[in-house]
């Protein structure tokens, strides 16, 4: 693993990548979300499930909690720190 | 090579020790408890000159374990053929029904073992006295789908080793389950013998799942199919697979064949005292021959063609169960002659005055 | 000139191939990550031979990158004794659901455990046989319905609901019991640690380790994915109660 220098800055933020062709829709993560950023799309993918997409909001923005990527029983999510270089 | 008197049961166990026997998993049952009883013995002593700090006498043998059934022990059988060992379990009868649907896992996953039935009489519990009423279950496929063992029927307990032996290279080449199939009174006899030289055969087992390393693709011992065509696919592979063996591994015993015109068929014990009947009802002039089958499957069905197209016209089929051997030998001589058969059951082996009346009554 | 970073929270899987047939919100695939997840943090993914049951995870193998076998109905127990035994040096896990191992495959359960067999048994609890459709398994809760109970399990005809965990308890030779699961986060995290106690109990070689994992079938509980793990929460922990039953 190649060692990664994290630079602290003041506010972290986050964005979360929903890998459509994995998930099945089963919402769990939209529950879990404490800051309510998931919802269900209306899209489906291959597979026929709506899959879920998650909302990048300025105001109540992701806090990097990591409990949808808990729950995704698919790890259907990643989750990526933005951080300045 | 000096000779050694030895019971069968336990010419069993010197033979796998010889052919580099790794796992022993069994359960006791009558009168095939020798086998496991004898492993016990060596594989602890051997534990003990370990502790003595001396070097154990058979290195390879590094797992004996009797196991909750014989059910359970087919299934490290599976474990440890899958993962590339020489492994045996052995049973009598009614634990080798107990057996039947590892045994067709195992055919399915093409994993080499070895299967000891040292049969009894039944069905249901039945006695233990020796019988030969698990024929169809080891030659047709006693477990479920379309699978086949490579069966051997010894008749002596020099051949007790020998064909334990044998099965070990044979299974380990073709990649198929093996099974010595012999009777209670062949485990049970004592008689003088000698150790074939029978060298132990290495193949490359890089199917094995031994853990991926540093592998890219997965070996997993499986054979399951969700839809036909890789099922239709892997099936063909096996019936080659059988083609082959049928093909190249055919063993029988032929005796006073040549100018026979009655032929005396019989495989195991009784195949023996048909031999000695032979003998007499040549001495009362004659023309009879004897033909043992040493491997049940692959059956040898063309020598029974052959002798009944130019030369046999009657054929007496001696036999220790209602009849289940004869059906091959009318198969393999397909109404070119005529079939009797003897058959004695309960756990009476017929004796040489028995078949000779027989014999006589053909001629 | 600021330039920005995405800089992933997690590690990309190694083991846990994903993409699999579990219906939507199920336990099984939850697990699966889990134990990916915890034998890429060990490291140990070149070693396990994993053997498989039949039931709903009988293609684990096909979403967790390691060599296995797939062995007949309740008996991994007996085939991961050898596997062990002869392989001394892999990692053996046998992954089981309450059918294979409670039912069909209690004998040979009681007797690895008894053994001290050294190797890790992941044991999916969810009170139903998922892949035949939905019918009773010896988990199924008194008055719970299935295909094979349509007016809920009576004991009167099918007995009582079976506590692995307490019944392996009873045996000197295991070194470590727990019953965890996976009805939210917390419940995850826990059972992730529980998996790797139990690898490490055998990359240590302490002895017989069974992890019980109370899990969902939506599908044929009929409920969705979150009425499920209610259910697994407010219920089944009622009759298997959650916690250590041994770590010696």
């Amino acid at each position: 693993m190649p060692q990664r220098r994290i630079h602290l800055v003041r506010t972290l933020s986050y964005q979360v990548e929903i890998l459509e062709d994995r998930c099945k829709g089963c919402q769990l993560c939209i529950k879990v979300c404490p800051r309510h950023l998931l919802k269900l799309s209306q899209h489906a993918n291959e597979k026929g499930y709506l899959v879920v997409e998650w909302q990048y909001s300025k105001t109540l923005g992701c806090i990097g909690c990591g409990l949808c990527y808990q729950i995704c029983p698919e790890q259907a999510i990643r989750i990526y720190a933005e951080v300045e270089r | 090579m000096s000779r050694v008197y030895m019971k069968g049961n336990e010419a069993i166990v010197e033979g796998a020790l010889r052919a580099g026997l790794e796992g022993f998993f069994g359960y006791p049952i009558t009168p095939s408890s020798e086998i496991i009883e004898g492993l016990a013995e060596r594989f602890f002593a051997d534990r003990e000159r370990e502790r003595r700090g001396e070097k154990p006498m058979y290195p390879k043998f590094r797992v004996f374990l009797q196991m909750e059934s014989e059910l359970a022990s087919i299934n490290a059988v599976m474990g440890g053929a899958s993962v590339g060992c020489r492994v045996m379990t052995a049973s009598s009868s009614p634990g080798i029904s107990l057996k039947q649907e590892g045994i067709s896992y195992i055919a399915a996953c093409e994993l080499p073992c070895v299967i000891i039935n040292i049969m009894r009489g039944g069905p249901g519990l039945g006695s233990i006295q020796p019988e030969q009423g698990d024929y169809f279950q080891a030659v047709k496929g006693g477990g479920h789908g379309d699978y086949k063992l490579i069966v051997f029927a010894p008749n002596s307990v020099q051949e007790m080793a020998e064909h334990t032996m044998l099965l070990f290279n044979l299974t380990d080449k073709y990649r198929t389950p093996g099974m010595l199939l012999a009777d209670g009174y062949l485990g049970q006899m004592k008689e003088s013998m000698e150790f074939p030289d029978v060298p132990i055969e290495e193949y490359e087992k890089p199917w094995a799942a031994t853990g991926m390393g540093d592998r890219e693709t997965q070996n997993t011992i499986e054979f399951l199919f969700l839809t036909p065509e890789p099922m239709v696919e892997a099936k063909t592979r096996l019936l080659q697979k059988y083609k082959q063996i049928e093909a190249n591994e055919v063993r029988y015993e032929d005796y006073k064949i040549d100018d026979a015109k009655i032929l005396v068929t019989a495989f195991g014990t009784p195949s023996r005292v048909a031999k000695a009947a032979v003998d007499q009802a040549r001495e009362k002039g004659v023309k009879v021959g004897l033909i043992r089958p040493i491997t049940l499957w692959p059956f040898p069905y063309q020598v029974y063609a052959d002798l009944t197209t130019h030369q046999i016209d009657r054929v007496l089929v001696v036999e220790m169960s209602f009849g289940q051997f004869v059906e091959d030998v009318r198969l393999g001589v397909e109404g070119r002659a005529e079939v009797k058969l003897y058959a004695r059951y309960g756990g009476i082996v017929p004796t040489e005055k028995e078949i000779l009346e027989k014999i006589m009554e053909l001629v | 000139m600021r330039v920005s970073a995405l800089i992933p929270k997690y590690p990309e899987p190694e083991t846990y191939m994903g993409h699999t047939h579990y219906c939507p919100g199920c336990g099984h695939a939850t697990l699966h990550k889990l134990l990916g997840e915890v034998v890429d943090e060990l490291g140990i993914r070149k070693r396990v031979i994993m053997i498989e049951p039949v039931g709903c995870s009988v293609l684990a193998l096909k979403y967790l990158k390691f060599d296995g076998i797939q062995g007949p109905h309740g008996r991994a127990p007996a085939i991961a004794t050898a596997v062990k035994r002869l392989r001394p040096e892999s990692i053996v896990i046998t992954y089981q659901g309450d059918g294979d191992l409670a039912a069909i495959g209690t004998n040979e359960i009681i007797h690895a455990a008894n053994r001290g067999e050294l190797f890790t048994v992941v044991f999916v609890n969810n009170a139903v046989y998922g892949m035949t459709g939905g019918q009773m398994a010896p988990t199924t809760l008194l008055g719970q319905k299935s295909t094979t109970t349509p007016t809920g399990r009576f004991a009167e005809f099918c007995g009582y609901p079976l506590r692995v965990c307490e019944l392996l308890n009873t045996l000197d030779a295991p070194v470590y019991l727990e019953r965890v699961s996976l009805f939210d986060v917390e419940h995850i995290l826990k059972t992730r640690a529980a998996l790797k106690k139990a690898l490490l109990n055998q990359i240590e070689g302490r002895g017989f380790s069974l992890v019980e994992v109370l899990s969902n079938c939506p599908t044929n509980w009929k409920m969705t994915p979150e009425e499920s793990w209610e259910f697994v929460k407010n219920e089944m922990t009622k009759v298997f109660p959650l916690g250590v039953f041994r770590d010696k």
